[in-house]
């Protein structure tokens, strides 16, 4: 082998090691609840965040069953994380590194209407999703809004936040157990204040 | 060894006036300017959290860690947020001095590249506030530099690759010469018609790049990230920047009234900001372009294009190959493009410009280069304080200050 194959080599290594170092490092960073999954209804929306935060939930899909748009970009807009509040709590969640991606579900008769909806701001279709966009958000987090039933097998347990006042919670449940989805920790919110 | 003593000599001197002239009074302004307040908040985001708020997502993320290396090293001060700039802007001058002189075996061209870039206004500007154009330049002129080299090329092709990489994990504006060059390795000595050079020259121009733009997300991967999810959010990126337009900018920008790259080389830009401090007395921080050394790029590249096309040599064509290939980037895109963007062009619109020059004053006599440097040198320092926040006599610059197109708010 002579020098400059040595060097192609050294290269090949190198970046195969970037690519496995950068892979576990994304999934050494994914915290799961220990303790058996639960369902928390919760009072108010931003009650959600303080489940996952006291969890020390870290790295996670959000199943969010709610009325988006959630990322408003306060972060972006004031050089600093939002405080908690009804409005805020899945951005809340984002700059806390408590959820990193989130399935925006939309209900199966409103998806047409998503895109009458410029506030949701469309970027690209969701490769691999019968109905599914990205939609932009000021912090980059990927959101992809969808359909339950579009809704793709996931490799991992997501969080999941249920607005019963817009979502039938059984339904939705029941539904995700016929997609072999499942979850540590389910909460549920059902109305009261907003 | 004496060519080696001489060529560093001419870059150091280069290097050193940079320096001079951007380090001179950079603590002021005090107050982060302009998108200095979002950078370091940004820097600490990402450096801690992974997270690009409150600067924008789209763009890669190595100027949040190169940040945060110099905000630990000087501290939360205007010489921890600038010194960067400062830094990678003056190596960029004497950089170009270097190009030019593997480019055009020159020194007369050498000095003055490297001069018109150590004293341009908008180079100066730049070179004073945390833009990521001068340290992605930088890097991208120090891959031009490395491919330059002729003995020892395996490495230093890697080392280009690795630069190119570093420029490419700043921003996005380098990927039509990574592919420059590239396409180029594959073509040198037929290297395209051996599968082993092949693999050689991939390995080098895409693996090395790739893993350090790879590498420059390592805290966004600690939110738990995997690669299928990088792909994908590269892709989001890219239709995001698609998606920009003058609409949605904020409406106190002050590059919006010259969006085109166009105007660039041909047409007047002054925008910035001042203060009158007396009657007759102003503090301005402009970003312009030097219009009478700038007006001569676009004639100049075509005129080292047609001569490295006579003598058949790529050392002298790649500064007009590199400089074509990175501003037709901005005339395919669909967002806009406002002029501190020119700033990654410079190096290479001075080379062209210096060789011209240096080949008519092989023509015409020393006198004549001497007089075209002085003449293109004095203009930009008589541009510096107008730029650069010093206390102006009005007066001196009202030719400029007046003018239709100025827009100082």
């Amino acid at each position: 082998m002579n020098r400059r194959d040595q060097f192609t080599t050294l290269i090949a290594v190198l970046c195969a090691a970037v690519f496995i170092a950068v892979q576990l490092h994304g999934a050494a960073n994914r915290v799961f609840r220990a303790a058996p999954a639960q369902t928390i209804v919760v009072a108010t929306p931003d009650a959600a965040a303080l489940i996952w935060q006291q969890e020390r939930l870290k790295g996670r899909l959000l199943l969010l069953f709610d009325k988006y748009p959630h990322i408003n970009g306060y972060a972006y807009r004031n050089n600093r994380k939002p405080p908690l509040n009804a409005h805020t709590f899945v951005e809340y969640a984002i700059t806390h590194t408590i959820v990193r991606s989130i399935y925006y579900i939309v209900p199966e008769d409103e998806w047409h209407e998503l895109y009458r909806r410029p506030e949701l701001k469309l970027l690209r279709p969701a490769p691999g999703l019968a109905q599914g966009e990205y939609l932009f958000n000021l912090l980059g987090t990927p959101v992809i809004a969808t359909t339950l039933r579009s809704l793709p097998h996931l490799g991992e347990k997501p969080l999941i936040y249920i607005n019963a006042t817009l979502f039938d919670r059984i339904a939705v449940m029941d539904a995700l157990r016929s997609k072999q989805i499942s979850s540590d920790c389910v909460v549920v919110y059902n109305g009261g204040v907003p | 060894m004496e060519q080696i003593r001489h060529a560093a000599v001419l870059v150091a001197v280069v290097a050193v006036l940079a320096f001079a002239l951007r380090f001179y009074d950079c603590a002021y302004p005090p107050a982060p300017w302009l998108d200095e307040g979002g950078h370091v908040a940004a820097s600490y985001s990402y450096w801690n959290d992974g997270q690009f708020g409150p600067d924008n997502w789209e763009h890669p993320p190595l100027r949040h860690i190169l940040l945060q290396g110099f905000l630990q090293l000087f501290g939360d001060t205007p010489y921890g947020w600038r010194m960067r700039n400062i830094i990678f802007g003056s190596l960029a001058a004497g950089l170009a001095t270097l190009c030019a002189l593997q480019a055009t075996g020159s020194r007369k061209a050498a000095l003055m590249a490297g001069l018109l870039l150590a004293t341009d206004p908008l180079h100066v500007v730049l070179s004073r506030y945390t833009w990521e154009e001068i340290y992605g330049g930088a890097f991208f002129l120090a891959a031009i530099v490395c491919y330059l080299k002729r003995t020892r090329t395996v490495y230093w092709q890697g080392a280009s690759a690795l630069f190119m990489g570093c420029a490419l994990a700043t921003k996005w504006y380098y990927v039509p010469a990574w592919f420059l060059l590239c396409a180029l390795s594959l073509a040198r000595n037929g290297t395209f018609k051996c599968r082993r050079d092949v693999l050689h020259v991939v390995c080098v121009w895409l693996l090395i790049p790739v893993s350090v733009y790879v590498l420059s997300y390592y805290p966004w991967f600690g939110r738990g990230y995997t690669l299928g999810e990088f792909v994908q959010f590269v892709v989001n990126a890219y239709y995001s920047l698609q998606g920009y337009q003058l609409q949605q900018y904020n409406p106190n920008l002050l590059f919006l009234t010259h969006a085109s790259a166009r105007e660039w080389f041909v047409a007047p830009i002054i925008v910035g900001q001042g203060t009158f401090v007396s009657a007759d007395r102003g503090e301005f921080i402009i970003y312009m372009n030097s219009l009478p050394i700038w007006g001569l790029t676009l004639p100049a590249i075509a005129v080292m294009a047609v001569h490295a096309a006579r003598k058949k040599s790529l050392a002298l064509a790649l500064p007009a190959l590199v400089f074509c290939a990175t501003y037709a980037l901005y005339f395919i895109v669909k967002r806009p493009a406002f002029i501190y963007s020119a700033a990654p062009l410079l190096p290479f619109a001075f080379i062209a410009i210096a060789y011209v020059i240096a080949r008519l004053s092989d023509k015409f006599g020393l006198k004549c280069y001497v007089a075209a440097l002085a003449l293109l040198v004095g203009w930009n320092l008589y541009l510096y304080p107008l730029v650069t926040a010093k206390k102006v006599p009005v007066a001196a610059y009202r030719s400029i200050l007046e003018r239709p197109e100025v827009k100082v708010h």
